[in-house]
C-alpha cells in the first residue's frame, strides 16, 4: 500500500501549488469560456445590418419594400438599424459604427422604384405564365373543346398575347455593402437571398414544393458547447497526465528526490501507481468541474456515469504512460517539457477534440485516426452527450489498448536504478 | 557478524573510465566510518553502490551479509538502511511532518518520529512548508527522514555542508547519540575537523582508490608524525635543504615541515635561520593534504 503514500504526498504537492492548479483546472475553464462564446455563436446570435429603403413615397416607404423589410427582420438573425433615404448610406454606417472597436457594418440598399418594377416584372410574368398554360392546354385538348368554346379561347389569347408584349420584364437589384474579411457578411447575404426568393416565388404566384426540417441526430437538440466540452476535457485530461508526469519526474530526478526515494523500499510500481492515481483524481476533478462549469454558464447538460469516469481513468493511464516515457528518455525538465509540448499540441487540433475532423482535409481525417486523443474524445463525447453505446464500447476498447501500450513502453522507461 | 559493510576490489567502470577502481575496505558495526576523497573521487559512486541505486562492474559489495548486486538482497537492505543524500530535497509544497512521516510509512509499520523531531530542533517546525526552510533546516529534515525506521546503518553523505557552526554541532552530537544506540553510520565530509573528531575509521579516497586507510591517530601518527612546523625562512635557500631531511610541504612564503621525533625538531630549531616559527600538533588535514595532495577544505 505504498502507492497510496505515493498518492498522498504527490496530490498534496499538487493541490498546493497555485499555479499548478491554475493550469490544470482553472485554465481549462477560461478556454472553455473562450470557445463557448467565440466558437458557440454565444451572445445576441444575431448579424447586424443598416438597410437604406430608397423607395420611398411622398415620405413614406411603399408597401412592397416595407414588407420585404418586415420579412428580414421576422428572420430573427438579422439586428436592423435604417438609414434615413436622403443621405450617403456608407457614410452614414462608417459614422454609426465608428466608436465601435474592431467593428464591420453591412448595408443593404433597397433602390428606387423597387416596388413598381417588381409589381411591373411579376405581372408579366404571370402574363406569360398565362398565356403559355392556357395555349398549350387548347393544342392538347382541342378535341374535348367545343369549337365555339375554342374561338373564344383564341380570341383571349390574343388579347393576353398583346397586353404580355406590353408588359416588360425587368430585374430589380438590391445593393449590398459588405467587407471582404466579415465572415458574418455571410449570413446576412444568405438571409437577404432567401427573403428574396421567397418575394420572387410568391408574386408570381409560386408555392414552395421542398421545404427542409429541422431534426436533430440525438434524442435531444445539441449546441456547439456539446461538442467543444468533451473535446477540451479529453485535451487538458491528455495534457494534465502527460505534462504532469513529465514534469514532476524530470524535476524529481534533477533535485536528487527520486535518487532519495532509490534507497528506500519503495517500488517502481509503488511510485508509477501513486502517480498515476493522482492524475485519476486529477483527472475526474477537472471532468466534474467543467461539466459543471459547462452547467452554469452555456445550460449544457452533460450527465457524467460511470462509462465516463472509467473513460477518464483510462485517458489518464494512457496519458500518464506517455508522460512517464517522455519523463524517462529525457533527463531534463525542459527538454521532455519541449518534448511533450511538440507531441500533445499537434494531437489536440489533430484529433477533433477542438473542431470536427469532417471540416479537415481528407490527408488530416486520415491522421486523426492515428491520434489517440481522437479516440479518447469520441468516448467522452458518445458518454457524455450522444450516450451512444456503441461509440462508448469501440473507442473504450481502442483507448485501452493504446492505454496498455504507453504504459508497459512508460513502466521500462522509468529507471528505477542508476547506471 | 560484526562487520556492517564488507567491500572487497570493487570496481565500476564507465567505458574505459574507472570511477571506482578495486577498493576494499570493512566497515564494523556500531562504529563510524567516514570515507574522504576530493570531488570526483568516487566516494558517492561508493555510497550508491552500496545503497543498492546503483550497479557495480566486478568485486564484491555486502551490507549486513546481503549481497547488494542480487535484487532480492537489495530490497532487504533498503528495509535496514537509512539516506540521508547530499543536498537533500523533497516535495518541496510538503510540511515537516508530512516530509518525515511520508518516509516512515515508506517502511511499512508505525514509526513515531516526535522524538526524532525534538532531538533535532524541528518539534516546531513541523507545520513549516519544506520549502521555507533554511538549508539548514532541510538538512536536518533529510536526517530526520533517513533514521525514522530506526535503521541498522545510516549513510550520512555531507550531513552538515551548509550549516551555521552552532546546527554543526548539533548534528555531531546527534551522530554520537546514533552510535551510542548501536548504529553503523557511514559518513562523508568535507570537513576534516568533524571526521576527526566522530570516525572511529577513516578511508580516504583518490581517483578511485582507496589511499589510506586506518583510525584517525594512526593515520595522523602514519602521515602527520609527531609534530609540523611552520616555518618563514629568513633566506629562502634554505628551503631546499630542510627539503633534503625532511618531508615538507610548500605553501605561500611558509613551508610546513613534518617531524617525527623531538630531537628533530630540536635540530631544525637550532640549525635553521628563520624568520617566524609555529609547532603544531598534525591533523587529520595534514594527513588528507600528504595523501592526495590538496587542502579539501579550500
Amino acid at each position: 500500500m505504498k502507492f497510496l503514500s505515493v498518492f498522498s504526498v504527490t496530490f498534496k504537492q499538487w493541490f498546493r501549488s497555485p499555479a499548478t492548479v491554475f493550469f490544470s483546472i482553472l485554465f481549462p475553464l477560461v478556454l472553455l469560456l473562450i470557445f463557448g462564446f467565440v466558437f458557440a455563436g454565444i451572445g445576441s446570435g444575431t448579424t447586424s445590418i443598416y438597410i437604406q429603403n430608397q423607395d420611398v413615397v411622398n415620405g413614406t416607404s411603399t408597401p412592397l419594400s416595407s414588407a420585404y423589410i418586415d420579412a428580414l427582420n421576422h428572420t430573427n438573425v438579422l439586428d436592423i438599424s435604417l438609414i434615413p433615404s436622403g443621405v450617403d448610406a456608407r457614410s452614414y454606417a462608417q459614422n454609426l459604427s465608428s466608436n465601435q472597436f474592431f467593428s464591420s457594418y453591412r448595408i443593404l440598399i433597397i433602390p428606387p422604384g423597387f416596388q413598381n418594377e417588381t409589381l411591373a416584372s411579376a405581372y408579366a410574368i404571370r402574363l406569360n405564365t398565362t398565356y403559355d398554360t392556357l395555349n398549350s392546354t387548347l393544342s392538347d385538348f382541342a378535341q374535348f373543346i367545343p369549337p365555339n368554346d375554342t374561338a373564344i379561347i383564341q380570341a383571349g389569347l390574343g388579347a393576353l398575347k398583346s397586353y404580355a408584349a406590353n408588359a416588360t420584364v425587368g430585374n430589380v437589384t438590391l445593393t449590398f455593402l459588405s467587407d471582404p474579411s466579415d465572415t458574418n457578411a455571410l449570413i446576412a447575404r444568405g438571409i437577404i437571398n432567401s427573403v428574396a426568393m421567397a418575394f420572387n416565388s410568391q408574386l408570381v404566384g409560386g408555392s414552395s414544393v421542398i421545404n427542409t426540417q429541422d431534426q436533430s441526430l440525438n434524442a435531444r437538440s445539441l449546441t456547439s458547447v456539446d461538442y467543444y466540452l468533451p473535446g477540451l476535457i479529453a485535451a487538458f485530461v491528455m495534457t494534465n497526465g502527460i505534462f504532469g508526469l513529465t514534469n514532476i519526474t524530470a524535476d524529481l530526478r534533477k533535485r536528487g528526490v527520486i535518487r532519495r526515494l532509490l534507497s528506500t523500499p519503495l517500488t517502481k510500481l509503488d511510485w508509477i501507481l501513486g502517480n498515476i492515481l493522482t492524475q485519476v483524481v486529477i483527472g475526474l476533478m477537472l471532468t466534474l468541474v467543467m461539466i459543471l462549469f459547462a452547467f452554469l454558464v452555456f445550460r449544457v447538460v452533460a450527465i457524467p456515469d460511470a462509462f465516463t469516469l472509467l473513460a477518464v481513468a483510462i485517458g489518464v493511464v494512457a496519458f500518464s504512460g506517455l508522460g512517464m516515457i517522455f519523463g524517462g528518455l529525457v533527463k531534463n525538465v525542459e527538454t521532455s517539457s519541449a518534448l511533450a509540448n511538440v507531441v500533445a499540441f499537434p494531437m489536440m487540433f489533430l484529433s477533433g477534440s477542438f473542431f470536427p475532423t469532417g471540416l479537415y482535409p481528407p490527408i488530416i481525417q486520415s491522421i486523426s485516426y492515428f491520434i489517440p486523443l481522437t479516440y479518447f474524445s469520441n468516448a467522452l463525447r458518445s458518454t457524455l452527450i450522444t450516450k451512444d453505446m456503441t461509440g462508448i464500447v469501440f473507442n473504450l476498447g481502442i483507448l485501452s489498448v493504446i492505454a496498455m501500450v504507453f504504459i508497459g513502453i512508460g513502466v521500462w522507461a522509468i529507471r528505477w536504478k542508476e547506471n | 557478524m560484526d562487520e556492517a559493510i564488507v567491500v572487497g576490489s570493487l570496481v565500476k567502470r564507465y567505458g574505459s573510465f574507472a570511477a571506482v577502481d578495486g577498493i576494499s575496505f570493512t566497515v564494523n558495526k556500531g562504529e563510524i566510518f567516514s570515507l574522504l576523497g576530493p570531488n570526483g573521487a568516487g566516494k558517492t559512486t561508493t555510497i550508491e553502490i552500496l545503497e543498492c541505486i546503483r550497479s557495480y562492474t566486478s568485486g564484491d559489495a555486502r551490507v549486513l551479509g546481503y549481497d547488494v548486486s542480487k535484487p532480492r538482497d537489495a530490497r532487504e537492505i533498503k528495509k535496514l538502511i537509512g539516506v540521508l543524500p547530499q543536498d537533500f530535497s523533497t516535495f518541496e509544497n510538503l510540511k515537516v511532518g508530512e516530509v518525515v512521516g511520508f518516509f516512515a510509512g515508506l517502511y511499512g509499520g508505525k514509526h513515531e518520529y516526535d522524538d526524532i523531531l525534538q532531538s533535532l530542533d524541528l518539534s516546531n517546525d513541523r507545520n513549516k512548508k519544506f520549502d521555507d526552510l533554511s538549508g539548514g533546516m532541510k538538512q536536518k529534515v533529510g536526517i530526520a527522514s533517513a533514521i525514522v525506521h530506526e535503521p541498522e546503518i545510516v549513510f550520512l553523505d555531507e550531513p552538515t555542508t551548509g550549516l551555521d557552526p552552532g546546527s554543526r554541532r548539533e548534528v555531531w552530537k546527534f551522530i554520537t547519540r546514533l552510535k551510542e544506540r548501536g548504529k553503523t553510520i557511514f559518513l562523508t565530509t568535507h570537513y576534516m575537523e568533524e571526521a576527526q573528531l566522530l570516525s572511529d575509521h577513516i578511508g580516504i579516497m583518490n581517483r578511485g582508490k582507496i589511499a589510506a586507510l586506518d583510525t584517525p591517530q594512526r593515520l595522523i601518527a602514519q602521515y602527520g608524525g609527531c609534530k609540523k612546523v611552520e616555518l618563514k625562512l629568513k633566506d629562502e635557500s634554505l628551503a631546499a635543504k630542510i627539503s633534503q631531511d625532511f618531508e615538507t610541504v610548500r605553501k605561500n612564503d611558509k613551508i610546513t615541515v613534518y617531524i617525527k621525533n623531538t630531537r628533530d625538531l630540536n635540530r631544525l630549531m637550532v640549525e635553521t635561520d628563520y624568520e617566524d616559527i609555529e609547532v603544531m600538533t598534525p591533523t587529520l588535514e595534514d594527513v588528507f593534504l600528504k595523501v592526495v595532495g590538496i587542502n579539501l577544505e579550500e
